[in-house]
Order: C-alpha cells, then structure tokens, then sequence
C-alpha cells in the first residue's frame, strides 16, 4: 500500500465518496479506462500489484470499446507491469510467478509491436529475460536498443545491462556500463551502488580512488569524500591514494567555508579515527592539522614525502594533492575579503614554501597580490626579497625541464612580482627587474604558441602588457612603452579578441599620451583602437 | 473502478500580502563590479539578462519543486536569490561572485553559500570591455557550481527551505491528509522528502509547526498534486502528541477563522526518475 494511502483507511475513502460526489457524472468508457490506468500506475509505482490488477481487470469492457490505440496500448504496458510485479512476488509460489511472468513477457511483447521504441517496456522485458540464463542475450539486445534512445532513463538501461553482465560473470564489462550509468546520471542511487559494488568486488584500491576522482571532476565532492572514507574505513592496508583522493576532493572549489569548519564535519571527525593507524594515520593527522590551522612545511612530512625538487609534479601524488589543497585552502579565506586576508597570506605563504626550492608561482602570485591589493609595499617588498631566489630556482628547474607553459609561468610571477614593487629593471642583474622578466614571459608564450595546437596556446595577458608599458614609462622608453601595448592590441585584434585590445589602447591612457609620441606612431594607436572598437 | 476522490473540504487561505506567486523564485544577476560596469555600459544589463536566465535553468534542474524565473512575475514571487559580480582590490581584483536573498520583504544572508571566485590573481586576462566572454565565464563557472553537490546542499539548506512552496492546501478530513499545490511529477518529489505547514496560532498567540511526511502523488482531485500526512506538530516549542496532531493542530485550520499559513520544504529529495522507475523496472513506458 502506498504511502499516501496509509493515512486513512480504505472505508474512510468509499465513505468519502458517498459524502463528497453528490451528483454522479456519467463518465464516457474512455474516461472509465483512462482512471483505471492512471490508477494502476499509481498502485504499480508502490508496488501494488493487486490494486492495480483489480483497476485494471475492472476495466476489460471498457478495453473491448476503445478506439483509441494509445490507451489500449497503457493499458497493455501496465497490465504487463502488474503481471511483472506479481512475478516478483516472494509470497506467492512458483507456479504462480511463472505464470505471471509468462504472461508479462506476452504482453511486453504485444505492447512493443504497437510501440517499438518505447524504453520503458524495452528495459522491463529485459528484465523478465534476464531471469532466465538462456534468454540473457535477448535481454541485452532490448537493453542495447532502450540505451540508444538516449532518453532521461538512460542510466536505468546502462545499469540494468551491467548488472546482467555481472550475474553472467563478465565483471570488467559490466563495470564498464555500470561506470557509464553513473556517468549518465549522476543522480542514478542505483547505478552509483552497483558501479561500487563491482569496483568492491575488482579489489583495486587504485581503480577505486580513480573513480573517487571522477566523482570529484563530475562536482559530486561530498560523494568522493564520503564513499573514500568509507573505503578507507573498510580496509587495513593499501589506503594511502584513497586519503589522497580525499586530499584532492577537499581541494575542489565546491568544498567551501572556512577551512576549520571541515574538522568539526562528520567527514573531520572520521579521519579524526583514523589518526592512530599506521599508514595513512600521519596523513590524516597533518590533513586536520592543516585545516585547523597552517603551519611551517616541516610539520607535514606525510603529504611532502613523495615530493621531488626539480621534478614535475604528478597528479595523484600526496604532494601535488596537498598543494592544490593549501592553494584552495587560501582562496576559501580570500573569498571572505579583506578579513581573510591574514588566513589566506598563511596557506598561500605554505602552498609557496611548500615547492621549497622552487617556490610555487601560483601560491605566491594569490600572496603578491594580497599585499598589493592591501597597499602593504613594504611586505610585498619582503617577500619578494625572501621568494626571489627560490623563483629563480624554480625558473631554472623549469628550464632544466623544458616545460615553457611553466617557463612562462615563474617569468610572469616574476614579472609581475618587481612591477607591483616598481623595480622594473636592475643594472647590475637584468632579470631582476619587470621589464626583462615580462618580455621574457611574452617571449615565451610567443615560442611555444608557434607550435601549441589551437586551444592549449598561452595568452599573454592585458595586465601584464600594461605592466611592461608602465616599467618603459617609467624609465622614460616611452616609444617602447607606446609600442607594446600597439603590437599586443594588433595581436590581440589578429585573433578576434577585441576587448583585450581595448584594455591595453585604454581611453585615458591614450589621452595621456605622451608628447614625445611621434605622429606615425600615434596614428598607428588610433588605427588599432578603432579597430578594436569595431564590431566583434 | 476504485473511488479516488477524496478533496472534500478544500481550504484556501490568504498569505502574507508580500506572496503573491508562492513556489516561484525570481532570480537575477547583477554586475557591480566597477571594472566591468566601466567596460561594458550599455551592454551590462544585456549580460545579467543572458545569465539570470542560465542560473534559473541551472537551478530548476536539481530543485524542479520551485519555478525559477529569470524576469519579475506578474505577482509579486515568494523569494528573489541574486547572485552579483563584485569586484575586491584595487591592482588586480578578485573577481567574484557573491549572493543575496530576500523572502517576502525580508532580506537574508546566507553564510553556508560561499562566493565563486570568478578571476583571481593567476587569471589576469579579465574581459572587461566583452560582454559575450564574460557571460560565457560567468555561465560557465555558475554550471560547475550549482552541479557540485556541496553547493547544492548549501542552496538546498540556506535558500529552498526558506521559500514559500504554497500559501493554501487541501484537506482530506476524513483520511487526515493534507494537499498541497505542487505538481508531483514536476516537482521530482521522493517520499522521504519532508515539507512543513506552519501558521500562527490566534489567542493564545503561538507558532504551530505541522511536519508533513511522507509525500505521495495524489490520486483524486486536484490530480497530479502533492499529498502528504500530518506526521507531527509543535505548538511553540512543545510538541504535540502523535494521535493528537491533527484534531489539535490541523483542526486550526478547519474553522471559520482561518489564520495564514505557509508550506515550505524541511528536506527535499529529488527523485531523478520522478517515481517512474522502480527497482530497475519502469513504471511508464
């Protein structure tokens, strides 16, 4: 009985009825035979097969009059439905489902000669099928045509397909569906426990954290960390990119709030358990640690222990998961403004020394630009004292490397570093200042678009060409100062990226031109910037 | 045929003046950000109409039991949730978006649903002059957001549990339930979603609670709504006896003087399929 109908009793229904419809209205056959269906379904949503029987048997007259094929052909699917669901039925004996199941298979049948594509009978007669290991094939090959309908069930086809795959043994191919269920749907309960179930049943804890991680990918964070903990919880041993993957789903932007709130959450208070054990315990130890409160690189030996200076960071890795995790840790504290400041200056400022030699340029672009924002000069200056040769490593590691996407990075942290320091060159040592460091970068970027596909190509961006024109400024080269943002905004406009343009030919600075600008130059500034104003 | 009509005593009710359109949520975008309200001009409103109509679409997906709108209602909605794009810093700003809500006439904040950082210090090209670009980045970055199920709890607990679903409901006496005005098939509503009726009490002045549990399709009139059972009820802070919630706390509402009242969501869950499938077997075809 449904759970509506729990809350009177079926007397109280028919005494209503007496009470309530004064005045009988002759209902037309068709409106009989429709109720009837409508009332099946709603008995057969419950599983209430009988009530629905009884509608449905109740209304064989009104059937034989009809003539209209869509309501003669409800009425078969939900007639099939009824004999399905009393197929399925533990209380009743053998015989009896078998007959049941017969008669549903006839029906489902019936049905999809009228309509071929309908999912819904497709997927259910497959499922009547599937009971019996000889007619599994037919069963897939109903399912195969319900899945290309590509209707909103999708994912109730892929997971049915799976789990006749898993009951014929063929374990790797029914994950495969049951992982393209859940990628169908990733509201699908069902197909979600199955794709477990069968990645439980694999036994590879790697398999496991990689589908944790595409839980995380899909948005589904709270997901990730609460079915890694579990798995976590359910083993002894081999944990440790499970805690990782967690690691890395508390890095998604969607985890938000204060760091500190996460170690009062139920998933805090579970790692909180596992701190006593000996594999993964330092881990979850130094994880809470770090959400409590950020601490100097050395108090978290667990997460760096994979760490190698000068290598490129792996994805997967403790190190690279942590990172990341700082990093998100510092923008949560950023998002609240300027009294997150102080939080957000503490997790950038170990996301930078946590690279240690190196110095994450990432991290420490978020802190310069904290301490720009704040006008905190003198800070900025310090940190830019105390970073610089660690940037430098890192540029050097990223040479050693040949990796110019993060070749271009340090040299745009750097640049962007000594321009909010107004160091924009240095006579002694050329790469400590703006300008060298900034056309360096634009360099760069220039180098390896030359063979980057389309997409994957590095833009140097209107802020940092501004920067550079305002270090020439300064040093009173102003023609070159003129000339950058007049050859980005040309580039800028070769690719169709006009408002980039017009970010670097800026109104005022165009009217502050200085008076030194020659004519041809001036008239070429004009000429981009209409351009740039021109239609997209 | 079995009697499926059973709305004998229908009841409706006044709401508060300020909710004209119960169930429906106005929702809107607006670029604060001097940056860009510098860049773009004219173009601004154009942008914040494109993304208020792509935020209202993203948020009819995982909460289909509100109508959200992406323009003023003929009536005046149950609630307004605004998302707006502020700007912090003066050398190279974070970008963000932030949020705001009202309900009734009443503003509210909603501490649980964080800012989404749209341009942050590693992403300096910031389309401040191009209004297609912006509005791609911000309907982008919206549609990663509201499919993280985080954020959807946070929405789910902040905001949806805030707005006023109905201001009137159906009573079927003599099988003690009570119907409100949402389609169920639209709505995705699964039973173990739990909706409250809350109304005031007059003389002795007090706040009644009904908790209405499980939610079932209707079956009789008006078809297609929502019907739920009177599961239990506190009358201030003092809980009223299971048997006794309907004679003491729906009765209320039975009378002549029929004070206002309001359902809203305690607990919402969707069900993907919207009852139509069932341990892996449809229940449509």
């Amino acid at each position: 009985m449904s759970a509506a109908r729990r809350v009177g009793s079926r007397a109280c229904v028919a005494a209503l009825l007496l009470a309530c419809v004064s005045t009988p209205v002759a209902l037309a056959d068709d409106k009989e035979l429709a109720q009837a269906i409508s009332g099946a379904r709603a008995d057969l949503a419950t599983g209430d097969w009988r009530d629905a029987r009884k509608e449905l048997d109740g209304a064989t007259d009104h059937l034989k009059q009809t003539s209209d094929p869509a309501l003669y052909g409800d009425y078969l699917f939900y007639s099939a439905l009824a004999y399905q669901q009393c197929s399925e039925d533990a209380k009743l004996d053998g015989a009896a489902r078998g007959t049941a199941r017969e008669r549903a298979i006839r029906q489902y049948e019936s049905f999809l000669k009228r309509r071929r594509d309908s999912g819904g009978a497709l997927n259910n007669l497959a499922q009547l099928y599937a009971q019996d290991p000889q007619q599994r094939p037919q069963a897939i090959k109903l399912l195969d045509r319900a899945v290309q309908l590509e209707d909103d069930r999708v994912s109730v086809y892929a997971a049915n397909r799976a789990r006749i795959l898993a009951e014929s043994g063929q374990d790797k191919q029914a994950l495969d569906w049951a992982l393209g269920a859940v990628k169908s749907n990733r509201d699908d309960a069902a197909a979600q426990t199955l794709a477990l179930e069968l990645l439980r049943k694999q036994g590879n804890v790697s398999a496991l954290a990689n589908y944790v991680r595409e839980l995380t990918s899909a948005g589904q964070v709270k997901q990730a960390v609460d079915i890694a903990l579990t798995e976590i919880e359910a083993r002894s041993s081999g944990r440790e990119s499970l805690l990782v993957a967690v690691a890395e789903a508390l890095a998604h932007r969607g985890y938000g709030g204060a760091p500190q709130r996460f170690v009062k959450s139920d998933a805090g208070q579970r790692l909180r358990k596992q701190e006593g054990t000996t594999d993964i315990g330092p881990g979850a130890r130094e994880l809470l640690a770090l959400h409590e409160k950020p601490a100097a690189v050395g108090n978290y030996k667990w997460w760096r222990a994979d760490f190698r200076e000068y290598e490129e960071p792996r994805p997967g890795t403790r190190s690279m998961a942590f990172l990341a995790l700082a990093r998100a840790l510092g923008d949560r504290c950023r998002a609240a403004g300027e009294s997150g400041y102080p939080c957000a200056e503490a997790y950038y400022t170990l996301g930078v020394d946590f690279t240690g030699n190196s110095a994450d340029p990432t991290a420490f672009l978020a802190l310069a630009e904290i301490l720009a924002n704040s006008g905190r000069g003198a800070e900025l200056a310090r940190i830019s004292d105390k970073y610089e040769k660690a940037l430098f490593r890192g540029k050097g590691g990223a040479y050693d490397s040949r990796n110019k996407p993060k070749i271009y990075e340090f040299h745009l942290a750097l640049g962007m570093m000594y321009g909010y320091i107004g160091k924009w060159e240095d006579k002694d040592f050329a790469p400590g200042g703006a300008i060298w460091q900034l056309n360096r970068a634009k360099q760069t970027a220039d180098e390896y678009n030359a063979t980057a596909p389309e997409g994957s190509r590095i833009v140097f961006p209107p802020q940092a060409v501004t920067v550079l024109s305002d270090g020439y400024l300064e040093t009173g080269a102003v023609d070159n100062s003129v000339q950058i943002r007049v050859e980005a905004a040309e580039k800028y406009i070769q690719k169709g990226e006009k408002a980039q343009a017009q970010e670097v030919l800026d109104p005022k600075w165009r009217k502050e031109l200085p008076e030194t600008v020659k004519q041809p130059m001036r008239a070429r500034v004009e000429a981009a910037a209409t351009a740039a104003e021109g239609p997209r | 045929m079995k009697v499926r009509i059973a709305a004998c005593s229908a009841l409706l009710l006044a709401a508060p003046g300020v909710i004209a359109a119960p169930g429906q949520v106005q929702v809107a975008f607006k670029i604060e950000s001097e940056k860009f309200v510098s860049g773009l001009q004219a173009q601004v409103t154009d942008v914040e109409k494109t993304v208020a109509g792509h935020l209202a679409a993203q948020l009819q997906a995982p909460f289909p039991l509100i109508e959200w709108l992406n323009a003023t209602p003929a009536d005046a909605p149950a609630a307004v949730l605004t998302a707006r794009l502020v700007q912090e810093g003066a050398s190279v700003p974070l970008i963000q978006i932030v949020w705001s809500a009202r309900v009734g006439d009443k503003d509210f904040t909603m501490p649980e649903i964080d800012p989404i950082k749209l341009y942050g210090p590693n992403k300096l090209i910031r389309p401040y002059r191009d209004a297609d670009r912006l509005a791609t980045d911000v309907q982008n970055a919206l549609t990663a957001w509201i499919r993280t199920d985080t954020v959807e709890r946070s929405v789910h607990d902040q905001f949806v549990t805030q707005v006023p679903l109905a201001v009137s409901v159906e009573f079927d006496t003599p099988r003690q339930a009570i119907v409100i005005p949402l389609l169920w098939e639209r709505a995705k509503v699964r039973d173990d979603s739990v909706f409250l009726l809350e109304f005031t009490r007059p003389a002795p002045t007090e706040r009644v609670v009904v908790r209405l549990t499980p939610p079932a399709p209707r079956l009789g009139d008006p078809p297609g709504a929502t019907e739920c059972a009177a599961d239990a009820c506190t009358e201030g802070v003092v809980s009223v006896a299971k048997d006794a919630v309907w004679s003491k706390c729906v009765q209320l509402l039975l009378g002549a003087e029929r004070p206002p009242l309001i359902v809203t969501v305690r607990e919402y869950k969707q069900d993907p399929h919207a009852g139509g499938v069932r341990n892996g077997t449809t229940v449509s075809p």
